[in-house]
């Protein structure tokens, strides 16, 4: 490694590195000091040096033909589309403040819903490991169902019509 | 660099919850640099463009998962650089550049600089020297493979270090030194035989 002797001419490796500022410590002063003395290393630098500049410069006359205003519609856009998709997903499943007002009894069920869920997360200890439990709640005409074991800890809980059929008992053996 | 850093955390943690005037600030200050990454990979102009606002767009929707573990810039030029490569990839469309002396206002048939639009300087002569340099190392630069490009722009126009290269790139510090010097190897033969 010529860094180590400094009568030894940089590779281009070397000089590439001290270009960039890579070199750390003794490899740092060791190139420096071989760059003030030898005539050829100097140099090969200073070509790099040069190149390096007119790439840059090079990079920033390209920077004139990017185009902002039109670039930027496209991203404003796709902004408003994502804020949009946003929006119907609160409209889809009817949660917004005006509709709960306007709806008290789909507010009602929504609450009652909340209730019995809370109830049966509270309540998952008392479970066996290969036990389930079905339980439904009936409110305005509507049927909510929580699904619930201990060893997967799922629970589902849907919002359905109630259907004329008796609901299942209450507790469940897999097996 | 630290407050840069800081200002682009805020700007982004305001862009997340919904501040599409932070993310235009956002854009505004990397727009141009995107641009100059992506030209200089793809060398097409109305492509670059394209893959700028896919980039934007891209990084716009994928904020909620930016965890500042790099800098936001380091995260951006990620998603531009690999949008570019995935773009060659699937497009090959580098058969029909637009040469950069086109881009700078040059006749593309006779490669006359005189109508072309780089920068002018208060010395004549020396704006002249630069639209030629310009074109050579336009012409050089093509000649490079398009991951040697994107080390090469990272590095000079961007003033990136190998780390940060690395990391934009997705590749070792070992190979972003070996495609780097490399393409100053080639870049330096190919301007020193025009």
């Amino acid at each position: 490694m010529g860094l180590f002797f400094w009568n030894k001419h940089l590779s281009f490796e070397e000089l590439n590195l001290a270009l960039d500022g890579e070199l750390k410590n003794d490899r740092k002063t060791t190139a420096d000091k071989h760059l003030t003395k030898c005539h050829t290393c100097a140099q090969q630098f200073s070509e790099l040096q040069n190149l390096s500049q007119s790439i840059e410069q090079a990079g920033r006359d390209m920077e004139q033909f990017a185009d902002p205003a039109s670039v930027w519609q496209g991203v404003e856009e796709a902004i408003r589309e994502k804020k949009r998709v946003r929006l119907s997903w609160r409209e889809r499943f009817g949660v917004s403040f005006p509709v709960l007002v306007a709806r008290p009894a789909l507010a009602f069920s929504i609450v009652a819903m909340i209730l019995v869920f809370t109830f049966f997360v509270f309540q998952r200890g008392t479970l066996a490991e290969n036990e389930a439990t079905i339980n439904s709640v009936t409110s305005e005409n509507k049927l909510v169902m929580i699904f619930k074991t201990k060893e997967r800890n799922i629970t589902v809980i849907w919002l359905a019509d109630q259907p004329a059929i008796a609901v299942p008992p209450p507790v469940v053996n897999h097996q | 660099m630290e407050r840069q850093s800081d200002l682009d955390r805020k700007l982004v943690e305001r862009a997340r919850g919904g501040d599409a005037r932070a993310f235009r600030e956002l854009f505004d200050k990397y727009e141009k640099r995107v641009y100059v990454i992506c030209y200089g990979i793809v060398r097409h102009r109305e492509d670059a463009l394209d893959l700028v606002q896919e980039t934007f767009i891209k990084t716009y929707k994928s904020l909620a998962y930016f965890r500042h573990e790099a800098n936001f810039y380091t995260w951006l030029y990620r998603i531009a650089s690999n949008s570019c490569l995935d773009f060659l990839r699937k497009r090959k469309r580098e058969k029909n550049p637009v040469p950069l002396a086109e881009e700078l206002g040059a006749d593309p048939e006779t490669g006359d600089k005189e109508g072309a639009i780089v920068k002018s300087t208060d010395n004549p002569r020396e704006t002249v020297v630069r639209k030629e340099l310009a074109v050579q190392i336009e012409a050089a630069i093509q000649s490079l493979p398009p991951d040697h490009r994107s080390v090469v722009l990272l590095r000079e126009v961007e003033k990136l270090s190998y780390d940060e290269i690395a990391k934009i790139l997705g590749i070792q510090v070992g190979t972003v030194m070996s495609r780097l010097f490399y393409a100053r190897k080639k870049l330096a033969e190919k301007l020193k035989g025009t």
